[in-house]
């Protein structure tokens, strides 16, 4: 304001800065808390689907295991314990050994305690 | 000297006029770039574990289509040189099996001695042509044991890499 001290104009100044650095630092720091947590949440989600898929693999290597020493027309028996928390289905339930000349599609899903189940389809057959 | 007058009078005041806005820009900015570091690593882990699970998808669906080739070269005449070409598809991905016979062992008519047929075969991600040995998936030498009439009485796996 005219007339008024040069001093008084800067105490004012620096007020309003004051102000503007907490506002704009607390959105910053809020931003940073959102980002944090996202991480946090992702990277949990890739550690389950890394889990997730390695119990896929185990049971289709149990799979195929168990159909390794198949006789035709004969029951094969997949012996698999699923993790803690997770839920293992095989399709067909009951194995029976394929004839020689054709292959068996097994299907396989997988729900981890998450609940996004991850299905895969294996190949069996009598050696 | 009052308060007033101190500041006044101070040069080192009025140069730092602003300062705190310019930390608070300075700091807005390193929140920026920890923020941008965080949302790269959120993407590259996604592209990771979705990358995975096309390998495994890939991988079960290579190692499907070589056992369904096998069932088919099991029954087929011996004396032809197997070719395949065969194409299936699993888990959504379409695979090409190639085959090639290797050293092979002629059955005695007594059947004292059986036949051992061994059978190359290279799966490959199927693009309507033979496969590139820079595309293949699996690679795998079996063993045909067969009687003189052509029966296969077992096969034996006698080799199986898994390349990508």
């Amino acid at each position: 304001m005219p007339g008024e001290p040069q001093a008084r104009r800067d105490l004012g100044e620096s007020l309003n800065e004051v102000i503007i650095t907490i506002v704009v630092i607390s959105l910053a720091v809020t931003a940073l808390f959102a980002a944090l947590s996202t991480a946090t949440a992702s990277a949990k989600s890739h550690a389950d689907r890394a889990k997730n898929d390695s119990v896929v693999r185990d049971l289709a290597e149990a799979v195929q295991s168990a159909a390794a020493t198949c006789v035709p027309g004969e029951n094969y028996t997949v012996e698999f314990t699923a993790p803690a928390g997770y839920s293992a289905a095989v399709t067909p339930s009951v194995g029976v050994c394929p004839p020689v000349d054709q292959v068996q599609i097994v299907t396989i899903e997988v729900t981890p305690p998450a609940g996004n189940t991850q299905e895969l389809d294996v190949a069996v057959r009598t050696p | 000297m009052t308060r007033w007058s101190r500041r006044g009078t101070s040069t080192a005041s009025d140069a730092d006029r602003g300062a705190a806005l310019l930390l608070a820009i300075g700091f807005v900015l390193l929140v920026s770039a920890i923020a941008a570091a965080l949302a790269a690593l959120i993407t590259s882990s996604t592209s990771n574990s979705i990358t995975l699970e096309k390998i495994r998808n890939r991988q079960y669906a290579a190692d499907a289509a070589v056992h369904d080739a096998i069932t088919k070269i099991r029954i087929s005449d011996r004396a032809t040189a197997p070719t395949c070409g065969y194409q299936s598809e699993l888990n959504n991905v379409e695979i090409r099996v190639d085959c090639a016979n290797a050293v092979t062992v002629l059955p005695s008519a007594d059947n004292q001695v059986l036949g051992q047929r061994n059978v190359i075969f290279v799966a490959c991600p199927d693009t309507g042509a033979a496969c590139l040995n820079a595309d293949v998936i699996i690679r795998a030498q079996v063993n045909f044991e067969q009687r003189f009439d052509g029966e296969v009485t077992r096969t034996y796996i006698q080799s199986w890499s898994v390349n990508r």
